[in-house]
């Protein structure tokens, strides 16, 4: 039986470069977790889900924690950039206001003075709440490894995600000057749980009907993030009422979501739907 | 793993050296003997440990005491004046009456302090949001944001 | 000039700057020299049989000092429980374990990690038993047994039954039954539980650690430690929270103080997060069936109730709970023929406490049923409720008289303030208003620890210090006795020194317990403090050369009553030092009885109930009303209360500022528990899955409405200055309020708490309401 505890004992590495945590993870393989904010690996520790005898620290690195706007065509965050600062990134904000906002719905104040992009995206939970917005932005990973460089799609980050890789970069797309978006999470105690469910959409209009839209879940099971069929349906129609009713029926239906504590993977389907739903409507209607 | 750090808490410089397992609240409390900031769930829950950092407010049970090599701390023992008197915020918080066993207030304040410090005055909106790690088990948190709007016109010269 | 009066004025608590300034010292925050750390070995079954225990490991590990198990250390025969016949708990236990998390052993070393390790080194050997999650489970025909000395799984049973309620429901022209449950809720305080322990080598033990009730604690370690009750002393330290789950004495103190006997040295033993969720105390679930008979003219006719309270491994003062809600249910609502049959149930899981909020599903189903039958009888349901208010003067079912009620005031003030009668019905789509009432006893019998004694001394220079066994957990009680004696006295606050909840230094008292600070604590202060007043009069009267009688007391001086501003004056300070000259310095002596007589709480089941005497059970009770405006979400089942609106008769209200925080406080609790919070164990293996604030849904500063709070003000005769309890009462009938307020918005009834939005949403769904 394991009581979470005082943090058993570990050597806390601190690398300068990212070339320095790939040695350190290829010398401590399997022994070696990395360290970004802190909020998840420690908590890991203390439950002692981890029993690892080192931790490399990023904190150290210089360049991971920048956030610059690549021409008009993409905004680069670096993974340790921590979520309040994107949230108060004026760029950010200019740029691409649906994701300031998203980080800034994120937890509370100190976990977003703590915890990073990068640590959001790798920690692989379901709820993980940037995920969803980054989907929907259609956001890319870089991942980088002794072997070189990859950029993969964020929705894909599972299933390609190696233990020899770190993320260094989240790399987001410019949504295009007239692409309605929306976001809606649902959380018990709104600011302070983490999203039970949540969903993201980005939507480009082709005269009064859908055209290019992206849709990212939150709260579900890892493969099923992005609602394929549901962008599909939605397709080249026109966005009433019976359209968005049916479109979140299939993404919730399509989706996987398991019981809690709280709540019953049914419920959250149900929930799930709803916040499809309503970020339809925040998109094309403003409805907040 | 040992290592030799540098803390500057309250103005004050503390050159120790700490393991790499000791979290930064242990180090306040136990190395350095401030036990002003509290642990109530040592998990990042309850924000009673929070002190600022570089002026913003986190959790120092999250966080190792090695990661705040060479950073300003404030805790709850730096906000008061000369001779022990109240800061305002202090202040506010006594007279709202939004004190009752008094646990978890040091945090609160740590983390009305980072508020105020940004935003002069602030709406009931934005305090609520400002405490959102906090758990209060005494008051309902009425009297906490009473304080913190009182602690905001003090040091604004209204009151 | 005379000072204006402090009762009624809005004073901060006087404990508050040191808090403020994180100055405080708290538990957690003490260190004595040479002093311990101690870590638990807990149970890994919720239900086995201790076979063997192998700590040769861990005694050798270099830095562990001692090491405690029940089988080599407990002493034989001392049992924790509240009453005599619910003895049922070794504190650190040799022959079995009962509950997922329960104690087995532990260890003292020179720092935190070495014991931890340590405690990782303890085999223990089990024999796991086949346990019971549940009462439904637990009251099955060949359940497995909690305790092997209970058939059934049956802590206590208790039955009242007064008129003739069969007879009573056949002449009935309405009748209205329902069953209602409430999950088992947790405490959730802030402080993490922390008992240090100091052996002396004279024999004393000496204790910091958190209670609600030191001289109880006092007595429960002397019978189960086997130590002379003298011998132990707990020292006064500030308390991070109690809300009645402090109100036991806990496995923690004991292993402190048998760690401390071994080792000659102070041991610390402070318990984790989850470990004061799990090993702790909870509030138990209850099954709540209640029948209600009424007349064509709405007249409650009789009322037959059937509660199954769940107490988990042991009884503890649950055994409370099975009569409190009797104390509430039968003092609200007047009738004339009256059933109450409560049961209490052990199952294999953390065990449960008293707790503030504890009665509310009686006051809830009472409320619904006033909504209900009114439609069904065709009256308004606020006049049925008006006119089955019990009143001041009227006896309750069980023969205690109620010396002051303020129900139907709170009831007509909240109504009127609320905008109750426009709003209902009225609010539009998904919004609603609801009402609810509430009461609370202030001090109900609890024997000889029914009174309150305190003293004060006068010091040589005119300040003086009072002595008080009450404690204060953030109630504010030092500065309401405070208040009271610079009241009496008619000094500065601040010349009045304090020294409460030491058991070495004060008399006994009943502690934050049965709601008994104000009335009977305040009392005894104030009668000190009239005591230390007569005898300040009687010196100066020497000085001034008349009788004690015509002297006058204001400020720090006395003078002649009728040269008013005249003649000779002298002052506190010269009163004090002659009086210290004559060698008998100036004492003021105070104490308070209760006024209640009933001496039988006796559940002993072989002893018919007809036997038993009944009186007055209750000094006084509170009472209070509570509106509440809410919004349901129909797509996802979540309820947000706009508003409410809290109309507290609690006497005279002493320190507005301080019973308006205690009343938000109670709110709090009572929204969390509600809507929010919710207790899960794991089926396989019966641990608690809700051990933090995580998973344990408390609300926080964003899950809490506007909230206007209101005074009936009207005094009652038994309190201090006319006061009674003042956090707890008003604030009861919270969930019927809820509960009717979702009614009225939806049209569906929720009669299981916590309303969470997956239960609304069910109900809406039911009702095919989107």
């Amino acid at each position: 039986m394991e009581y979470f505890r005082r943090l058993p004992e570990f050597d806390y590495l601190s690398p300068r470069t990212v070339e320095e945590v790939l040695s350190l993870i290829k010398t401590h393989k399997g022994k070696a977790k990395l360290y970004g904010g802190g909020t998840i690996v420690l908590h890991r520790m203390k439950g002692r889900v981890y029993n690892i005898p080192y931790l490399i620290g990023l904190k150290a690195i210089d360049g991971l924690d920048k956030i610059t706007i690549d021409g008009t065509s993409h905004i680069r965050i670096g993974a340790m950039v921590k979520h309040g600062d994107i949230a108060q990134s004026m760029d950010v904000k200019r740029v691409c206001p649906l994701f300031a906002e998203t980080c800034s719905m994120l937890g509370t104040p100190q976990i977003r003075n703590m915890g990073t992009i990068g640590g959001n995206v790798a920690s692989m939970f379901a709820t993980a709440e940037t995920m969803p917005v980054l989907v929907a932005l259609g956001a890319e990973a870089k991942l980088v490894s002794q072997e070189g460089e990859r950029i993969i799609p964020i929705e894909d980050i599972h299933r390609n995600l190696k233990g020899k890789e770190i993320i260094t970069e989240i790399v987001i797309p410019l949504p295009p000057s007239d692409a309605k978006t929306g976001y809606k999470k649902f959380a018990l105690r709104e600011r302070f749980d983490y999203a039970t469910v949540s969903a993201a959409v980005l939507i480009q209009m082709d005269g009064d009907r859908c055209g290019e839209i992206r849709i990212g879940l939150g709260g579900v099971t890892l493969p099923t993030r992005r609602p394929y069929e549901a962008e599909e349906a939605l397709k080249g129609n026109p966005l009433n009422d019976e359209v968005i009713e049916r479109v979140s029926t299939l993404a919730a239906e399509n989706s996987r979501t398991g019981s809690d504590i709280m709540f019953s993977a049914d419920y959250k389907k149900k929930l799930l739907k709803v916040m499809v739903k309503r970020a339809i409507l925040q998109a094309v209607k403003g409805v907040a | 793993m040992k290592h030799d750090i540098v803390l500057k808490i309250n103005n004050e410089t503390h050159r120790i050296t700490v393991d790499s397992r000791r979290t930064l609240l242990e180090v306040i409390r136990e190395e350095i003997g401030l036990t002003g900031t509290k642990e109530m769930c040592n998990k990042g829950d309850c924000g009673s440990c929070t002190v600022l950092l570089d002026g913003r407010p986190v959790l120092s049970c999250m966080m190792l005491a090695v990661e705040a090599d060479g950073k300003e701390i404030l805790t709850i023992e730096g906000l008061a004046g000369e001779k022990n008197s109240l800061h305002p915020i202090q202040q506010a918080f006594v007279e709202s009456g939004a004190i009752q066993c008094g646990y978890c207030t040091p945090g609160f304040i740590m983390s009305a302090k980072a508020l105020l410090d940004k935003n002069k005055d602030p709406n009931v909106d934005e305090i609520k949001n400002a405490i959102s790690n906090h758990i209060c088990r005494c008051t309902g948190y009425v009297q906490i944001i009473e304080a913190i709007g009182r602690a905001a016109k003090i040091l604004g010269g209204v009151e | 000039m005379k000072r204006e009066s402090l009762i009624g004025k809005d004073i901060p608590r006087i404990d508050s700057p040191e808090k403020a300034l994180g100055r405080a010292k708290f538990a957690a925050d003490i260190v004595l020299p040479g002093m311990l750390y101690a870590k638990v070995v807990r149970s890994p079954y919720a239900h086995a049989r201790i076979l063997n225990i192998d700590t040769s490991k861990a005694a050798s590990l270099p830095g562990v000092k001692a090491v405690v198990t029940g089988i080599e250390d407990t002493p034989r025969g001392g049992l924790f429980g509240i009453v005599s016949y619910t003895k049922d708990q070794v504190l650190l236990p040799y022959d079995k374990v009962r509950y997922y998390g329960e104690e087995v052993a532990a260890v003292a070393a020179i720092d935190e990690d070495t014991a931890e390790e340590a405690a990782e080194l303890i085999k223990v050997d089990y024999e796991p038993l086949p346990f019971v999650l549940n009462v439904e489970d637990a009251l099955k025909e060949g359940a497995p047994l909690v305790h092997e000395d209970k058939p059934g799984n049956i802590a206590a049973r208790y039955l009242v039954n007064e008129g003739n309620v069969e007879e009573a429901f056949i002449n009935s022209d309405y009748v209205w039954e329902k069953t209602f449950t409430c999950e088992v809720a947790s405490h959730a305080l802030p402080e993490p539980y922390t008992a240090i322990a100091s052996y002396e080598p004279s024999g004393k033990m000496n204790l910091w650690m958190q209670t609600q009730c030191p001289f109880q604690t006092r007595q429960a370690l002397s019978n189960t430690l086997k130590l002379p009750l003298s011998d132990i002393r707990i020292h006064s330290i500030p308390m991070g929270g109690g809300h009645g789950g402090r109100s036991d004495t806990f496995p923690a103190a004991f292993i402190a103080c048998l760690l401390s006997k071994k080792t000659g040295r102070p041991v610390q033993v402070k318990l984790s997060r989850e470990e004061i969720e799990d090993c702790m105390r909870d509030k138990a679930s209850k099954i709540w069936h209640i029948k209600v008979g009424f007349k064509k003219d709405g007249t409650i006719t009789a009322r037959d109730i059937k509660m199954t309270l769940e107490c988990g491994a042991y009884a503890s003062s649950s055994i409370v709970e099975l009569w409190v809600p009797l104390l509430i249910d039968e003092v609200l609502w007047r009738t004339e023929s009256y059933r109450y049959f409560g049961e209490l149930v052990y199952t294999n899981k953390t065990i449960s406490s008293m707790m503030r909020t504890r009665a509310h599903v009686g006051p809830m189903s009472m409320e619904v049923c006033f909504e209900q039958a009114g439609e069904a009888l065709g009256i308004d349901p606020v006049e049925l409720r008006l006119k089955n208010a019990l009143q001041t003067g009227e006896v309750s079912p069980t023969k205690s008289t109620i010396t002051s009620s303020g129900l139907k005031d709170s009831i007509k003030i909240a109504v009127e303030k609320s905008g109750y009668r426009e709003k209902k019905g009225r609010l539009g789509a998904r919004r609603g208003i609801g009402l609810g009432s509430g009461n609370m006893q202030s001090m109900f019998y609890m024997g000889f620890r029914s009174g309150s004694t305190a003293f004060i001394k006068f010091n040589d220079d005119g300040s003086c210090t009072l002595f008080t066994g009450n404690c204060d957990l953030g109630q504010g009680n030092q500065t309401l006795f405070t208040q009271i004696v610079a009241e009496e006295l008619g000094i500065d606050m601040k010349d009045v020194k304090l020294c409460y909840g030491d058991t070495e230094l004060c008399y006994q008292d009943p502690g934050t317990y049965s709601m008994s600070a104000t009335v009977v604590s305040g009392s005894a202060v104030r009668k000190a403090a009239l005591d230390a007043k007569r005898r300040l009069l009687e010196v100066a009267g020497d000085l001034l050369d008349v009788s004690w009688e015509e002297v006058e007391m204001e400020g720090k001086e006395f003078s002649v009553r009728y040269r008013r501003g005249k003649g000779k004056t002298v002052s506190l300070k010269e009163v004090c030092r002659t009086a210290f000259k004559r060698g008998k310095p100036i004492f003021g002596f105070g104490d308070h009885r209760a006024r209640v007589d009933y001496s039988d709480f006796n559940m002993d089941l072989n002893i018919p109930y007809s036997e038993r005497t009944y009186g007055q059970k209750v000094a006084a009770y509170s009472y209070g009303t509570t509106v509440v405006e809410l919004e349901v979400d129909c797509e996802t089942g979540k309820i947000k209360i706009d508003r409410i609106w809290a109309v507290n008769d609690c006497g005279t209200v002493i320190n507005p500022l301080l019973v308006k925080g205690n009343m938000h406080g109670q709110l709090n609790f009572m929204i969390g528990h509600g809507l929010y919070e919710m207790n899960r164990w794991d089926i396989r293996t019966g641990r608690k899955l809700t051990s933090d604030f995580r998973s344990y849904k408390v609300p926080t500063a964003n899950e809490i409405p506007d909230i206007e709070t209101y005074f009936v003000g009207k005094p009652d005769p038994n309190g201090p200055y006319g006061a009674k309890e003042g956090s707890l009462g008003f604030g009861c009938g919270l969930h019927g309020a809820i509960a009717n307020a979702i009614h009225d918005a939806t049209g569906v009834w929720l009669y299981d708490v916590p309303f969470t939005p997956e239960r609304v949403l069910k109900a809406l769904e039911e009702r095919g309401i989107k």
